[in-house]
């Protein structure tokens, strides 16, 4: 596998987000974070250990935001591996493979352990998106509708969700570019900007007074 | 009846109190009338709080001995005879609530050394009086009544908390009382204690392990102290009550595997239960010290876990063929939870003894022969307690160990950025210094420091990863599953590490810019004073110059070389920004050429200051938006020559025109220029009938300073694409005509309109003063020299120079030579 990792940034700093991908074994999280991060897709890729990590550049309204990906393992016997790698989080992919009802079910499940793990402030609000990948399926494997899936997101005031196929490639980058804008619609950003402000009003105020006392200099002259 | 009541009145007026009275507390208290209560009406409060610590305490223990109350059971509620007595006694003697509830504390923790009460009781006694103890709404007696009240109290709450072990978990009476206890330390722990207190006397709590000055009265420390003997205890008890019936190997290994479950048991119990509730507990615990205390928990576990690892190792010693058959040898599979417990408590202490180290950081070099200061040895040194932590656990699963490595890069990586961000919030407002003149930052060699000690943890963090074994994770990753796998896990760990680096770079670079951005406005004012004032006498441009050189020398002394060029990178940009923002606003003001001229050479003794201009080589954009300095700098007439010198070496590119060439022959003889224009070529066709009726114009520029000469021009050659003109011009030129640096030929060829109005243009070629070779040869024996024609283009149209030209609107030479120069391009 080519390193996909983009090339050491410079000197510009990028804003960094922590994005953790859940979901039950085999649904196609590894398979999402590579068609991401390199685009490329393994029709037989084993399970993860523990947690896989890739990360990549993406860029958004002409700012670019370093997306540090977590893949996490789903199967059970994993439990304990990864759950350490939640906290700290700024975006939760929850996963689920539209041609496999359990693992949509388990959405909420996944939901659940995030939030007991991450320590996420409680009564703030999270950008989760929900993922249901293979889209690809033939229409009669397929075993959770879109509706479906929507009717749930609304119920849990989820408002990102979004079906996706790592396997021909759909939506996935739709995917990621969703959730970063979810953050940054969650994100205050009044206080970044107050400095800039300040510093031109500054630059002003002073500039005019020396102005004025040339000007008196001049008259006494 | 009668005589209780007098006993109580008797006793409270006098102080004393007989204990015989419980005997005869019989008597039912219902027939007392409130009326007998009057007595007591009148005193003031000392005493009449007196009385009621009395009748209180008469009246609980007559309650708990008629009643049989169960230990840690009696919640608050007496008989409804007591009750009344009491309210009675309240009403009457003008207690406040608080006042009650102060007596309640003084007598209930009195009574609880002997009849354990419930600890919710006394909760829910300190929820009302934190506040007025906090205020100081409280006399001082009482205050003191109050601790010592406390002090009676604290024994049997940790007490509690040592034999946790004892209770069962699951009960849900047992986690009530756990947490509160908790809200009892939490509470005592945000009250300021009397200066005299000994909270903790050493005879009551021997295995305190306090060692700070005066007395004690640290309740999270001995809260810590509390849970590691209650772990350190239920060890010893377990080890005792499991000893060895006989010495066979068998019982040896058997006797392990018993003790090894109890700890497991227990282990499971301390996360399933206490775990979450410490954690709450110790987060609504104001004080950060105590966060320790969770902490502790682990480190007792984490104590077993290694005792159990001896075991293993001594137990497949002594038997190493069965062993396999042993549960013991899966013993870690009971800590799986608990490492993830440990490694944040290894994180969690490294991030305080981070804050601690950059706090005691006095910010100077620890030697002469290195830039950095203690903290950065510190944070290292903490890093190390890390890897001794891995190492020592030396995890026997595989899957286990590589997550548990990705996660422990990961959480250095935290570290760092932790102490970097400590380290610039330590420096930061150092250097700014007020003068008789301005506000400005200085660039402080406490600066340079906190960079070169971030820098230098970054540069550890490579070697320290690889220390952590990932190279035989790998390599049995490979063995136990697949080498495509073992890749991928290697793949990971790299990039984690990478991203590490990254990151941290990246907050190398925040801090940079911070720095640059606190020098900004001192260096745009010098800038615009510059360009404002450089002809003038004026000490601002000198003192500026002066900060940036001051301040520049402190970076390239202090920083390493690598940072240095960072930092002038980051310089660079600023500057093209700032200067970007300066031009434009003074464009829109419509400044002369001056300005921007003064402002260039202001920049360009700026650029002086720094100890390498030509590192700006690299530097595209401030490059770019010097030129356009440069060009807004030029008076018109030099921009318009600017504009042709341009072309002059964009032409030089052409090839195969499809406008034609021409023919020309040049030499300069002293001041004497002879040109000789001999033919064009493949001239394009301007008629209908596909011929041109051409003639060539030739220009000598800049135009301003050739005014004296005519432009000579050639016969106009009818109805062909080739003509043969051959005519020779003669030019005589003054000495400093001649001299004219960038001064250049320029050679239209026209298409002759019938009437004369409306001459058509065909091309233009340009050729250098320098190109014209000086030589007394007579010019028939020079070579030709071919020049392909061209047109401005729409680039040209939209380089620096013209737009600098279109700016100039209220300027009739620019309007006019555009107004030409647009002919020039045709469509
Ligand atoms: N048809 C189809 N198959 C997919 C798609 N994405 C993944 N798969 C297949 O699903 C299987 C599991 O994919 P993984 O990405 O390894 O699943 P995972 O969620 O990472 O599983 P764990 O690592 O065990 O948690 C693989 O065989 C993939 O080829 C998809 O979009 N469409
Ligand atoms: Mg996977």
């Amino acid at each position: 596998m080519a390193s996909p990792r983009t090339s050491v940034r410079s000197r510009h700093k990028n804003t960094l987000l922590k994005v953790v991908i859940l979901g039950d074994g085999g649904v196609g999280k590894s398979c999402l974070m590579n068609r991401f991060v390199s685009n490329q897709f393994d029709e037989h890729s084993f399970h993860t250990i523990g947690v896989e990590f890739l990360n990549r550049d993406i860029d958004i309204d002409g700012e670019t935001y370093t997306l540090q990906i977590w893949d996490t393992a789903g199967q059970e016997r994993f439990k304990t591996l990864r759950t350490p790698f939640y906290r700290g989080s700024d975006i939760c992919m929850l996963t689920y493979s539209i041609d496999d009802r359990t693992s949509f079910n388990n959405v909420e499940m996944w939901q659940d352990e995030f939030l007991y793990y991450a320590d996420v402030k409680e009564n703030t609000q999270f950008p989760f998106i929900v993922v249901g990948n293979k889209s690809d399926v033939a229409s009669e494997e397929r075993e959770v509708s879109q509706l479906e899936m929507e009717t749930w997101c609304n119920e849990n005031s989820i408002t990102s969700y979004i079906e996706t196929s790592a396997k021909n490639a759909t939506n996935v980058q739709e995917a990621f570019k969703l959730a970063v804008q979810h953050w940054l619609r969650l994100e205050t950003r009044a206080d970044r900007n107050a400095p800039l402000i300040n510093d031109t009003v500054n630059l002003k105020s002073k500039h005019s007074k020396n102005r004025t006392s040339c000007c008196i200099g001049a008259t006494d002259d | 009846m009668t005589k209780l009541v007098k006993e109580i009145a008797v006793t409270a007026t006098t102080g004393q109190h007989e204990n015989e009275l419980i005997g005869i507390a019989k008597i039912p208290l219902n027939t007392i009338p409130a009326a007998g209560m009057t007595m007591c009406s009148g005193k003031n409060n000392q005493v009449a709080e007196q009385e009621h610590r009395h009748m209180l305490r008469i009246i609980l223990l007559h309650e708990l001995e008629m009643s049989k109350v169960a230990p840690h059971w009696w919640c608050g509620t007496f008989s409804p005879q007591g009750e009344q007595l009491l309210t009675q006694h309240i009403a009457q003697s003008g207690l406040t609530p608080t006042e009650v509830a102060l007596c309640q504390w003084s007598v209930f923790a009195g009574i609880h050394q002997n009849h354990a009460l419930s600890f919710t009781l006394f909760s829910n006694l300190l929820d009302k009086l934190v506040k007025p103890l906090q205020t100081g709404a409280v006399l001082e007696e009482d205050v003191k009544l109050f601790w010592d009240a406390t002090k009676k109290l604290l024994p049997s709450c940790f007490s509690v908390i040592r034999k946790i072990r004892k209770k069962s978990a699951s009960e849900k009476t047992t986690m009530k009382q756990v947490t509160e206890i908790l809200k009892i330390f939490n509470h005592i722990n945000s009250l300021e204690p009397l200066p005299s207190t000994d909270l903790f006397p050493l005879v009551l709590y021997p295995w305190v392990t306090y060692n700070g000055e005066g007395p004690n009265c640290n309740i999270p420390a001995t809260l810590n102290d509390a849970v590691a003997q209650g772990a350190n205890d239920w060890m010893n008890h377990i080890l005792e009550n499991n000893k060895r019936a006989d010495e066979t190997d068998i019982s040896k290994l058997q006797n392990l595997n018993q003790i090894i479950h109890l700890v497991r048991s227990d282990l499971q119990k301390a996360i399933e239960f206490y775990d979450k509730l410490f954690q709450d507990g110790y987060n609504s615990l104001t004080n950060g010290d105590a966060n320790a205390n969770p902490l502790i928990e682990g480190t007792s576990l984490f104590e077993l876990y290694l005792a159990i690892q001896r075991f293993t190792t001594l137990g497949i010693g002594l038997c190493p063929a069965d062993c396999d058959s042993f549960h013991i040898k899966n013993f870690h599979l009971w800590f799986h939870r608990g490492v993830a417990q440990w490694l944040d408590i290894a994180v969690y202490k490294a991030l305080q003894r981070i804050e601690k180290a950059v706090e005691l950081d006095k910010l100077v070099h620890v030697d002469n022969t290195v830039k950095y200061s203690s903290s950065a040895v510190d944070t290292l040194t903490i890093f190390y307690q890390v890897k001794v932590f891995w190492q020592q656990l030396n995890w026997p699963d595989v899957e286990g160990c590589y997550t548990f490595i990705a996660k422990i890069i990961d959480d250095i990586c935290r570290c760092c950025v932790f102490y970097a961000d400590k380290m610039s919030a330590k420096v930061d407002g150092m250097g700014d210094v007020q003068d008789i003149y301005e506000k400005k930052f200085e660039v402080t060699n406490e600066w340079c420091l906190a960079i070169n000690n971030i820098d230098y943890v970054r540069e550890t963090l490579e070697p320290f990863t690889r220390d952590l074994g990932m190279e035989e994770v790998i390599r049995k990753i490979s063995e136990l599953k697949s080498p495509v796998e073992a890749q991928r896990c290697e793949h990971t760990l790299e990039n984690v590490i990478a991203n590490a680096i990254d990151t941290v770079r990246n907050k190398i670079i925040e801090l940079l810019e911070t720095v640059v951005s606190k020098m900004a406005p001192a260096m745009k004012r010098l800038l615009i004073e510059g360009a404002e004032l450089c002809n003038q006498d004026s000490n601002s441009v000198d003192r500026l110059m002066m900060y940036v050189d001051n301040n520049l020398s402190t970076l390239h002394r202090e920083l390493n070389e690598e940072n240095f060029n960072r930092t002038l990178e980051i310089v660079w940009d600023m500057l093209s920004d700032t200067l970007g923002e300066i031009i434009q606003l003074n464009l829109d003001k419509r400044r002369p050429p001056s300005f921007f001229d003064n402002l260039r050479k202001t920049l360009n003794l700026m650029l002086g200051s720094f100890k390498n201009p030509a590192d700006c080589d690299n530097c595209d954009a401030l490059r770019r938006t010097e030129q356009i300095l440069r060009i807004n700098g030029l008076e018109t007439a030099d921009l318009i020559h600017q504009v042709h010198l341009d072309l002059t070496e964009q032409f030089k590119q052409v090839k195969d025109s499809p406008y034609g060439e021409i023919s020309v022959r040049s030499k300069f003889e002293g001041n004497t220029l002879t040109i000789e224009v001999m033919n064009a070529r493949n001239l394009m066709a301007m008629d209908s009938n596909g011929a041109c009726d051409a003639f060539v114009r030739v220009h000598l520029l800049p135009e301003h300073k050739f005014s004296g000469h005519d432009k000579p021009k050639t016969k106009t050659h009818n109805k062909t694409q080739f003509p043969l003109f051959d005519e020779k011009f003669v030019i005589k030129l003054n000495p400093e005509q001649r001299q004219i640096e960038d001064a250049i030929l320029l050679f239209s060829v026209k298409d002759k309109d019938l009437l004369g109005y409306n001459n058509q243009y065909i091309g233009e070629a340009f050729l250098h003063f320098k190109d014209i070779e000086d030589t007394t040869q007579p010019i028939n024996c020079l070579p030709q020299v071919h020049l392909q024609l061209s047109r401005p283009t729409d680039t040209t149209m939209t380089s620096d120079t013209v737009r600098a030209l279109e700016r100039r609107l209220g300027d009739k030479q620019a309007k006019e030579f555009l107004r030409k120069f647009k002919q020039r391009k045709g469509s």
